[in-house]
């Protein structure tokens, strides 16, 4: 498997298909917020989104890094929760193993993915069973790595199998109580409701699944 | 001397809030008010936080005042984005809004010291407001 390659048109349609799911999903997402939480998380990343789908042109020079290091920005600067610093850090953070590069083996997108997964547990201080968006992330890459290395799987298939451990993670946000964010708050009240991060981060792994070669 | 930053959902509960300690200042301390996403919605945005941080780096200590949620991960990704000795000077200090601004403030006023500053700031989580 040491052929595939994920070309920097790949990471530039994932932002394309990012800015579509932001709009599709609004009102799903902020349904999901506004049981729990601020009922914003929908709105925020469509504002987010849009302003990256606005600038992406003109990125399309540059390399993969600093692509995604102007998406982070741009998600950090408009999307006004606590999604801004967590997903504007992951774009960033996820960019820098491609520094320089026109196009990235699949053993560098998994350390990209565990590097923007690292700094949204870091930033927002939450392991798995914290009913964030941490309980899909941190299965997800878990996953890649180690179907990818262990079982040497094809690269789409391994990510397919990181997109259901992720999938799976959010189902298990479902039935327990929040130790972050808002929802922390509402104790017992949160029980029965899907953590809307949780329920993002699924459809941005979809994205990449969907995309790759 | 020391800056003042009000992290706040909402940008005008952070400039009222603003109002109402400058009318305690005498000058010396600089406080700037960091607070909404963006656009003016209830948010909070690290940009305009950092952009604060930057503005007060001559100051010796920064102070960050927050009131909920994403203003404290907001708060600590700004710190992050500046450069490291700045990163030194800047406390986010664990107080209520509003007391611990005017508390802060206040002491900051007659001295320079940054833990009796952030000793009043976080006293005001104690102050009885109905005997």
């Amino acid at each position: 498997m040491s052929d595939y390659i994920l070309n920097k048109d790949y990471f530039i349609g994932v932002l394309e298909d990012l800015a579509v799911l932001a709009e599709e999903k609004k009102v799903y997402f902020s349904e999901l917020d506004s049981a729990i939480g601020d009922g914003d998380h929908g709105m925020n990343l469509s504002i987010g989104f849009r302003e990256v789908s606005k600038n992406l042109e003109g990125w399309k020079s540059e390399d993969i890094n600093t692509i995604f290091k102007n998406a982070g920005t741009a998600l950090l600067d408009k999307v006004g929760g606590a999604s801004g610093p967590l997903y504007g850090g992951f774009f960033m953070k996820f960019g820098v193993p491609a520094k320089g590069k026109e196009e990235v083996s699949f053993d560098e997108f998994i350390e990209m993915m565990e590097a923007g997964v690292a700094i949204i547990e870091k930033r927002g201080k939450a392991s798995v069973g914290d009913k964030t968006m941490v309980d899909t992330l941190r299965p997800a890459v878990d996953a890649l790595r180690a179907v990818y290395s262990e079982d040497d799987m094809a690269p789409k298939e391994a990510m397919k199998k990181a997109l259901e451990a992720g999938s799976a993670g959010s189902d298990s946000t479902i039935p327990i109580i929040a130790k972050k964010g808002r929802a922390m708050r509402l104790g017992e009240r949160a029980i029965g409701h899907r953590d809307p991060g949780s329920a993002s981060s699924v459809a941005i792994l979809e994205i990449f699944y969907n995309r790759m070669p | 001397m020391t800056g003042v930053i009000i992290v706040s959902h909402s940008e005008k509960l952070a400039e009222g809030l603003k109002d109402i300690v400058m009318e305690m200042n005498d000058g010396s301390v600089e406080v700037i008010a960091a607070g909404g996403a963006s656009d003016g919605r209830i948010g909070t945005n690290t940009l305009k936080i950092k952009a604060a941080i930057e503005a007060l780096a001559e100051r010796d200590h920064i102070l960050i005042f927050v009131d909920l949620g994403s203003s404290v991960l907001c708060s600590e990704t700004a710190i992050e984005l500046v450069d490291d000795e700045l990163q030194k000077k800047v406390h986010i200090v664990d107080a209520p809004l509003v007391e611990g601004v005017v508390g802060g403030v206040v002491q900051a006023t007659i001295c320079n010291d940054l833990e009796e500053i952030i000793a009043m700031a976080k006293e005001g989580a104690n102050l009885n407001k109905v005997c």
